[in-house]
């Protein structure tokens, strides 16, 4: 009796302390005094890329001149749609960053997503890398006409690849070939993921071709083990000034690759300003960071660049947009859409399997071999109560850790769970004290790793 | 060539140097031994930190991070049954059955130990064939990779414990997880059910911690297990009343020597099965680890402990996918070609640097002295992870005399941080509660969750060169055209189909007799 008119009072204690806390955080964040918490950059590509390179780029100048921790998080997977739907729905409130690539003004005509440039704010342009050619050393092409020629005789003899199909380099190839009078799958498209291991394919003698862009491509072009035979660029690059241009080779076409920085639609206007400034100030190489620059940086790592602030940046999106949508809505590229396995082949031949297996299993009769430790015998009452107890304080994580943050949510939970499974509650409330702020100090503040914030910050 | 080398001595003995190399040893174990951070993010995380540090430290700090870390990802295996790294999936049962007889320090000890040994072999591949070896990369196209992924899988269902046909139920039940979300080679989404979320399918980090974390949560929530037993066993070890450093030495190295020795073949097989399959760009310690379990399981005198705490299952699996670490640096290094994520994003440091890695780098005498520091890194960070992984398996132990009224909640709090921090979304927490439920329900019915591990790492990427090799050529023939790949599927159909054919053959040749 006397323990549960403590409990009752420490519960309006806690009341009391969470409605003051409350308070305190409400009145802390606001837009004149942002930033005052980490920020976070979604990045849709995976580590280690060109994208994931210029993210990071980015967030360790943005945190110089913010102040604040910027953290990368990959958002990676289903051809960027993950990392783009994540970047551009986020909260509005400038916290969270978006990195958007290409692929945004290509998977709404794929219908892969309902998302638009227009859902974005764009801030800056970043990366701009022409699409360009690459054969094997001892292939026997040496310049872009002499393939032409050579599929205009043998069309789907040769293979090509660099990313997905229906990404940005297959698009460009293809649409090079629709721009020479060619059907767009007379070079055979093997889709693969990334511009790596389309290069170690090329260089095994598995693909004829790769479509990808220089700098993706500079370890191995470098070293002599794969040829560049054009770049879809207008001018050549100054990095490699070597490789020439499609257009030197009589052939007006240019495509590439690019990436940017953008805010959710709807961030309030005097945080996009704050950003622009100073991405701004960061992109024209005011900011200098051991003793570099970030145009520095981004040359030394082999990315070309092209700068385009707010509306130029908005401008080349709508553009952008307009001759991706051309191309992907296009009788050359749609006709080409489904040809050899379907999707469905796949997981068919694992649902045969998988029957194949269960009709083994009950000839054998094996089906209902039970583990010994979870029996009748050996589940209690209190065991399947608290087995659901663990089932709903993960639901309840879920479904409260975005609105009330980490500590509170994980908080609570961890102390209901400690106390219900026999831990006297005193003992529990300490454990709990002691584990959720130390969890929350080691991954958000010491590893960097974001935490679910919700209203008050933490 | 030797002055270089004194010089790559002479940096590397640096104080600043070893201070980097120090704080990294210490940053990988932390975030190894806790599930759901990965070495990749561990890397990703230290990219700021590098334009801070000069070349060597730099790389260095990376190198030490990456073998710590894989190390480390022993302890929660071991100890809550948590995999840290996808390769651990392999021998999780081994390890833990070890953990609940109460000789978890011994089973860690042993990890420790065939990791640095297998390090060590693959520094050593690393630095005596980097050059010579590094051509295989180049023969490795879609249908060779086809084969290696099917060997891969195939050793996780064989190599299960218990029914052979339970094991190739558990791996389809992976693959099929695998085919959610947007199919890369397709463009087409499926079975996502108009969810964003699902577009990048099922992610193998979250769904490891669920299978394997969380349905022990809950299977001792149900039978409410007491932790009398664990403790006994403490105790008798223990009870000895000597007060030397070998009172804390013993309980982790004490059977390790003798074990090695015993095994001292079998580390080297290991130690070439993790090197090699390292060294193939995109395979890495994971199907390493399998196979070499796999190996291991076939050529052991005792294959029934496999599976339910084999000592030798752990050293064979831990030396392979610790060698298979350096193997990686190899095609990074020479070809400029990243051998897993780790190294893509050496690469990309190394650019930073304004150092091209391609053959070039042998040849131009300072980064010569760059790559022999390389290799003296990871020499010196195997030997500097005997200390300091004592150390934390000494302390990770502790959590074992944690009653499990308090461990249960805890471990699941750290499967919902864990799960949710691998990409900072509430969705993967849906997959680790997801797939919690469904490891417990596979448990019940003695599906191994081995394969399913697996099934899901790999199953995208079988389906993806089944589709190109398919694109490329229509006839099935095609998947033998090329010396590996038919040596490699001649192998893999012989494996599936000599367990089926012998049995008639057996019996025909008693008849005949």
């Amino acid at each position: 009796m006397n323990q549960r008119v403590f409990l009752s009072t420490t519960v309006r204690l806690t009341l009391l302390l969470l409605s003051l806390m409350l308070w305190g955080g409400c009145s802390t964040s606001t837009v004149e005094n942002y930033p005052d918490r980490p920020i976070s950059i979604i990045c849709p590509w995976s580590v280690g890329g060109a994208t994931d390179r210029t993210s990071r780029q980015v967030a360790v100048f943005l945190e110089q001149e913010l102040g604040v921790p910027v953290n990368v998080i990959n958002a990676t997977g289903g051809r960027g749609v993950t990392g783009h739907s994540r970047g551009l729905k986020a909260r509005p409130d400038g916290y969270t960053l978006a990195v958007i690539t290409g692929e945004l003004n290509m998977l709404h005509w794929q219908d892969l997503t309902s998302l638009t440039h227009q859902d974005a704010i764009p801030i800056m342009s970043l990366v701009d890398g022409a699409a360009a050619v690459f054969v094997q050393n001892d292939s026997p092409f040496q310049s872009m006409q002499e393939i032409q020629e050579y599929v205009k005789l043998n069309p789907g003899k040769l293979t090509a690849t660099g990313t997905a199909s229906g990404g940005i380099w297959h698009l460009a190839l293809a649409g090079w070939l629709d721009f020479s009078g060619l059907k767009a799958d007379d070079i055979k498209w093997i889709p693969m993921n990334g511009a790596g291991p389309s290069l170690q394919e090329l260089a095994s003698g598995g693909v004829d071709l790769v479509c990808c862009s220089l700098p993706e491509a500079k370890t191995l072009y470098e070293s002599g083990q794969v040829r560049c035979l054009g770049v879809m660029a207008e001018e050549p690059l100054p990095e490699f000034k070597e490789v020439p241009t499609f257009v030197s080779q009589g052939m007006n076409w240019n495509i590439s690759g690019w990436n940017g920085l953008a805010l959710p639609r709807e961030t309030p206007q005097p945080i996009v300003d704050k950003i622009s400034n100073v991405m701004k100030k960061i992109t024209s190489g005011e900011v200098v960071l051991q003793k570099k620059t970030f145009p520095e940086f981004m040359q030394a790592a082999g990315l070309s660049t092209r700068y385009r602030a707010d509306k130029e940046f908005a401008g080349f999106l709508k553009s952008n947009d307009q001759t991706l949508g051309k191309l992907l809505t296009s009788d050359a590229f749609a006709q080409m859409s489904s040809r050899g396995t379907g999707p469905l082949v796949f997981p068919g031949m694992l649902a045969i399997a998988i029957c194949m297996i269960l009709v083994c299993l009950s000839v054998q009769k094996k089906v209902h071999a039970l583990a010994p430790e979870v029996s009748s015998d050996t589940v209690t009452t209190q065991g399947i109560v608290n087995a659901v107890l663990v089932l709903s304080g993960i639901i309840a994580y879920l479904l409260f850790a975005e609105k009330v943050g980490f500590i509170l949510t994980a908080g609570a939970i961890l102390f209901l769970l400690l106390w219900k499974f026999g831990t006297r509650w005193w003992m529990s409330a300490l454990i709990t004290a002691l584990f959720i702020p130390g969890i929350y100090t080691l991954f958000a503040q010491l590893l960097r790793v974001p935490l679910p914030r919700g209203f008050l910050g933490w | 060539m030797e002055s270089t080398f004194i010089t790559a001595v002479q940096n590397i003995a640096s104080p600043e140097v070893l201070l980097v190399i120090f704080l990294a040893a210490v940053y990988g174990l932390f975030v190894g031994s806790i599930p759901g951070l990965t070495a990749t993010m561990a890397v990703a995380l230290l990219i700021p930190l590098t334009f801070y540090l000069d070349n060597l430290s730099a790389i260095a700090a990376i190198v030490t991070l990456e073998a710590c870390s894989i190390f480390a990802g022993d302890i929660p295996t071991t100890l809550v049954r948590i995999p840290g790294t996808p390769s651990s999936a392999a021998y999780t049962d081994d390890a833990y059955s070890l953990t609940q007889k109460g000789l978890h320090e011994t089973s860690l000890g042993v990890s420790l130990v065939f990791s640095v040994a297998g390090g060590l072999f693959g520094a050593l591949v690393l630095i005596l064939a980097a050059p010579l070896l590094a051509k295989i990369a180049f023969q490795f196209t879609t249908y060779e990779y086809f084969w290696l992924y099917v060997l891969g899988l195939s050793c996780a269902a064989i190599v299960s414990t218990g029914s052979r046909l339970k094991g190739a139920l558990a791996l389809m039940i992976g693959l099929m997880f695998s085919t959610v979300g947007l199919s890369e080679v397709h463009s087409v989404p499926r079975f996502t059910f108009g969810f964003d979320e699902l577009f990048t399918g099922i992610n193998f980090i979250p769904a490891m911690i669920g299978l394997f974390g969380l349905s022990e949560v809950f299977r001792n929530c149900l039978t409410s297990k007491t932790d009398e037993k664990v403790q006994q066993l403490q105790s008798t070890l223990n009870s000895e009343d000597d007060r030397s450093v070998w009172k804390h030495l013993k309980p982790v190295f004490g059977g390790v020597l003798p074990q090695f020795w015993k095994r001292k073949f079998s580390w080297l097989r290991s130690s070439c099965i993790g090197s090699t399959i390292g060294m193939i760009p995109g395979a890495g310690a994971d199907i390493a680890a399998w196979i070499s379990y796999a190996v291991s399981k076939k050529l052991s005198k005792t294959p029934e402990e496999y599976g339910k705490g084999s000592l030798d299952a752990v050293g064979d699996a831990t030396s392979a996918n610790n060698s298979a670490l350096a193997g990686a640096w190899i095609p990074a290094l020479v070809l400029g070609i990243p051998g897993d994520s780790v190294t893509a994003i050496v690469i990309g440091v190394l650019l930073m640097k304004n150092i091209t890695p391609g053959p070039e780098i042998f040849n131009n005498p300072d980064q010569l002295v760059l790559v022999h520091g390389i290799y003296l890194t990871f020499i010196l960070v195997n030997l500097l992870l005997i200390p300091l992984g004592f150390l934390a398996i000494r302390s990770g132990s502790q959590l074992v005399r944690v009653p499990r009224r308090i461990l249960m909640p805890l471990i699941l709090m750290f499967c919902v941080v864990g799960s949710y921090s691998i990409n900072g979304s509430y969705f993967d927490v849906w997959v680790m509660l997801g797939m919690g439920l469904i490891g417990f329900t596979l448990e019940v019915f003695e599906i191994p969750l081995g394969p399913v591990v697996l099934g899901i790492i790999l199953g995208g990427r079988l389906e993806q060169a089944f589709v190109q090799n398919l694109t490329k050529d229509d006839s099935f023939f095609s998947f033998f055209n090329r010396p590996i790949s038919a040596g490699l599927g001649i192998f893999c159909l012989a494996l599936w189909l000599i367990p089926l054919v012998m049995p008639f053959l057996r019996k025909k040749w008693q008849i005949e007799n």
